[in-house]
Parts: C-alpha cells; structure tokens; sequence
C-alpha cells in the first residue's frame, strides 16, 4: 500500500478538483485497508454465529472466483468445518453451485446413510454429512458466494431455517461487496491520477470503466461520477481547468444532495 | 385487523413470508365464498397423466433413476453462444438432482405422463438468464402443454422477454407452473406474472393436499417441507423449499389437462383453485 501513496505523490496534478480527488483516493485506500480486516472478522462473525444459532456441526462461506469459474471455500466455523477451507468446487454444480446458479437457497437431507448422496460433498473434507442448507449470498442484483450449513443437530432444515440463514448469506455478501468497492474505487482513482492508463488510449479506459460498472451496477452515481472525472481526464488542459473551477464552486455552494426517490418497480 | 386471534406468529410452524398464509393457524382465511367452492371438480383427481406431456426446466434430469420410470422421453438443453441460442439434445443426466427431483414428484403422481427434460443450469453461469428464456421460448414452441419451473430469473432486464414468454405461453395453452422465490420481495421471473400458476410451500406431509391464496401473487400451496425426492447418482434425498412444491401442482395440472384436453389456462386454474383443499380445517372451529 505505502508505494501507491508515494505514486500519488509523485503527481501532484494542480487545482482543488484533482487535490480534492487525491483526498478521496487515499481516503479509499485507508478504508480499504481496514475493511479487509473487518471483512475478514465480520464474514468469521456471521459463521461463528451460523453455527450457534442453527446448533449445526458446521458452517462455510465460499466466493465465487470468476477467473477459475469456481467456489472456493474462504472461511468455516464449527467443529467439522475447518477441512473445507481453501477448497474450490465448480461453480454450476452440486448444491452449492445449485444455490449459486439459480440464487434460491436450498435444503437437503439424505434420509439414511447413502454413499451415493454424499459423494458431492465429502471429497476431500474427510467429513461426511447427513444434511446441507446452502443459500446464495447476494449484495444488490450480485451474486458472490455461498454460505453453507451443515447438519443441524435437532433434525432437518425448515423454512425458516433458510429465511434466517439467507439475512445472515446477505450480510455477508454486504461486507464483501464493500471491500470489493473500496479496493476497485481506489484502485481506479489511483489509476486516473497518477497516469496508470495512458491518457490517449481512450479505448482501454472506456473498457476498464466498463468492466468496473459491470461489477458495481447498483450505484449509478458513483459511476456517473467516475465517468465525469474521465472524461475530465481526458480533455484538453483549459476545459479541465475550467470544469475544476465550476466543480469548486458547485462544491461549495451546492445544496445538500437530495435523496432520489424510490426507484420504479421494474426497469426495462 | 378482524382476526386478532391470528396474531401469535411466534408460535407458527416453520413457514416463511410467501408460505405464511398456509399456516395452520390462519389457513382459514383463504376461505372462498360458496358460489365459488360450489363449482369445485375434482373428478379429475382420477387421472394418470396419460397422452400428457410435461416439460422440467432444471438442471437435468437423471433418465436411468428409478423414480423416473423410464418416462424420460426427451433431453435437451440450451447452448449459448453469444446472442445466439441453440437447442441441442443433451445425455439424460442432472448436474444437480434438482431437476430429477421435481421430475421424481411428477413421475409418482401422474405415472403415465411423458417427461421432457429441458436442461437450463449447470453450465454458462454468465447468461444462465437467457439460458432459462431460451429454454422457456423453446418449450412454447413445441407446444409442450405443462411445464414445471422450479427456478426463476431476478433480472429485472429481462422483465419484458419474460413477460412477453408468458403471453406466448398463455395464448399457446401452455401451462408454466412456477416455483416462487424463497425471497419475496425481489424480483422472480416469471413467477410473479399474473398468467403463470405460482407456488410456495406448505408442511401438511400429503402429495395431494394444496391450498389456493386468493391473495396473489402466490396463488397456490402445496407440500415442500421435507419431502423425500429422487436425486442425482440414483439417490433419494430429502428436500425443503418451494422448489418441491411446485411439482406437485404440476402433476395436479396435468391431471386436469388430461381430463380436459381443450381447457385453457385460466379454466386449469380456476378448476384447480375451485378443488383446493378446504383452509377452514380443523384449525378454525369458528369457520363455516
């Protein structure tokens, strides 16, 4: 992290918009930095808790790797749940994949002791269970992972048990979409700033915004507003200079924002 | 607030938000009035499904499990590639179990009833929405007259390619009967439009018990509470969720469409609405 700072500060572009955009960037950087350790104990929190609540042997997240089109198994709580850490699974298939595919949660249990059942889920955890709630995690219209839950103790899943066990997958989901956020937000300001992407390439940076927006769809301001700095970037050296000036002004005699309304029921 | 003596949700059965209503304890406010239940056939229970022909959209199904009865007359499944989408005939396998299981309930409760499985998961988990439109569009093409969707899309940008497949189901007679989403309140397509036949579970442990809500967009209840389900690798598993009580109403459509070949959607479910069991029960004494 410290020699992203020293690269900020290497270019110290001028004018209160930039200086007030550097701010920003550092700003993300620091919370990123603490939001990977609050992830961390946040996500071991929401397992620990799984656990106790459902008086299950085990509990597990696994995230979605869209590189490897797979999900692997980040953290586990319970007393039969520390094997599966660090394992990775396809993404479409079996349960958790069911739950990762379709986004519904889902509840099995093997009636009685059947090899062929278990075959999905015991390779290569050395345990073996008799019941699986898995319900997807989802942060806005994302889907990132999974949590699992293995054999509660006082008989099968219910419906409640996956409406319950589904607020604890989103919370989760919220505290990775966060880290996600801050680390790619920093890391684009970081890039616009220091000059990370060559300035005339217009096509590779449309492509990054692009893939960026893709993944943060839920917050059209915040893109809007990438976009503007882009393209602000982008222009010839009086325009930036110019739009820095109106942004200071609007910047100190704006009101304060105004909250949208409630978005439409269906966007099409 | 008339039924104050429905009030203590704590002491409710396991049953969430859209199945909340078939709770023993307030069941008995799904109560039509008379002219309505006068119309009730159920004469139609008597079926088996046969000349039937039912469409699982899903994962697979396993065409060798038992439970399946040799009554997988067809696979296929959706190939992506870019905007193009094509039909191709699949192995009769399931990637998951879940598609075997909703065939499994439909299979026990409409034996003679042909299976077609149209395979949407378990592949392409980046357009798996298309994926299920295409396989939707593909299942009104052929005309197929039941189709159970134990699986939705939430996204809200294909809201008008589902609503305009619905329409087309609609006009085709093709039934789409439509699990509802564990999580109301998001959107879940195609099972919230008014056209299709919408499901949530209930825990009375009996095939052939279903409730009907007159309080949309869950129209129908029916068992999805630890119910014992073929799965993938020959097995039998038990399984929970809406999921499972969509093929049970499923099978109870397909009954009527063998009973009244010439029935149209609305008729089905009319019928369907008019023969659900009676929510007063013995949980309401006070009930008529």
């Amino acid at each position: 992290m410290p020699d992203r700072t020293e690269r900020l500060n290497q270019e110290q572009p001028s004018g209160a918009g930039i200086a007030l955009l550097r701010s920003v960037a550092l700003r993300a950087e620091t919370a990123q930095r603490l939001e990977s350790e609050l992830q961390t104990t946040l996500l071991r929190s929401i397992v620990d808790a799984t656990v106790a609540l459902f008086e299950a042997e085990a509990a597990s997240i696994a995230l979605y790797r869209p590189d490897s089109e797979q999900l692997e198994f980040v953290i586990a709580a319970g007393a039969h749940g520390q094997g599966v850490v660090g394992l990775a699974i396809p993404a479409a298939q079996g349960i958790a994949g069911y739950a990762f595919t379709t986004g519904e949660p889902i509840a099995i249990a093997e009636p009685e002791r059947d090899p062929r059942f278990t075959k999905d889920f015991s390779a290569g955890t050395g345990y073996v269970p008799r019941s699986i709630l898995a319900v997807p995690m989802r942060s806005e219209d994302r889907i990132t992972g999974v949590l699992e839950v293995l054999d509660k103790l006082s008989g099968t899943f219910t419906m409640r048990d996956i409406e319950v066990a589904s607020v604890f997958a989103n919370q989760a989901a919220i505290a990775i979409q966060m880290g996600a956020r801050a680390l790619e937000a920093q890391e684009l300001l970081r890039m616009l700033l220091t000059g990370g992407v060559p300035a005339d390439d217009d096509a590779e940076l449309q492509d990054l915004i692009s893939v960026a927006t893709r993944s943060q769809s839920g917050d059209d301001r915040f893109w809007e507003f990438v976009d503007a700095i882009v393209k602000l970037r982008l222009s010839r050296p009086e325009d930036r200079a110019l739009a820095i000036e109106i942004l200071d002004v609007v910047g100190r005699h704006a009101p304060p924002a105004q909250r949208r309304g409630a978005p439409g029921r269906l966007r099409r | 607030m008339t039924d104050v003596g429905d009030a203590p949700a704590e002491a409710a059965a396991d049953l969430p938000a859209w199945s909340e209503c078939f709770r023993p304890e307030v069941r008995a406010s799904l109560r039509r009035p008379r002219p309505f239940q006068s119309l009730a056939d159920r004469s139609w229970l008597g079926s088996t499904g046969a000349g039937m022909v039912v469409a699982i959209v899903d994962s697979g199904v396993e065409g060798d499990h038992p439970a399946i009865g040799g009554k997988l007359v067809r696979s296929v499944r959706v190939e992506l590639d870019g905007e193009d989408a094509a039909i191709v005939d699949d192995d009769p396998v399931d990637v998951v179990g879940h598609g075997t299981a909703c065939a499994g309930i439909i299979h026990a409760l409409v034996p003679e009833a042909e299976l077609i499985s149209v395979r949407v998961l378990g592949q392409n988990n980046t357009a798996k929405g298309m994926a299920f439109a295409h396989g939707l569009d593909w299942v009104i093409q052929e005309r197929i007259p039941v189709a159970n969707l134990s699986l939705s899309s939430r996204s809200d940008a294909l809201f008008a390619t589902f609503h305009d497949l619905v329409d087309q189901a609609y006009f085709a007679n093709t039934l789409l009967v439509c699990a509802a989403s564990n999580h109301p309140g998001q959107s879940s397509y195609p099972s919230l439009f008014s056209s299709v036949i919408s499901v949530a579970a209930h825990d009375v442990p009996d095939p052939l018990s279903w409730f009907y809500n007159p309080r949309p967009p869950v129209e129908f209840g029916a068992w999805g509470v630890d119910v014992p389900v073929p799965w993938r690798g020959g097995s039998t598993i038990i399984g929970t969720g809406n999921s499972f009580a969509t093929p049970h109403i499923a099978a109870l459509v397909t009954r009527i469409r063998a009973t009244y070949p010439t029935a149209t959607p609305f008729e089905v479910k009319a019928l369907l609405a008019a023969g659900a069991a009676d929510p007063s029960g013995a949980a309401d004494p006070s009930a008529r």
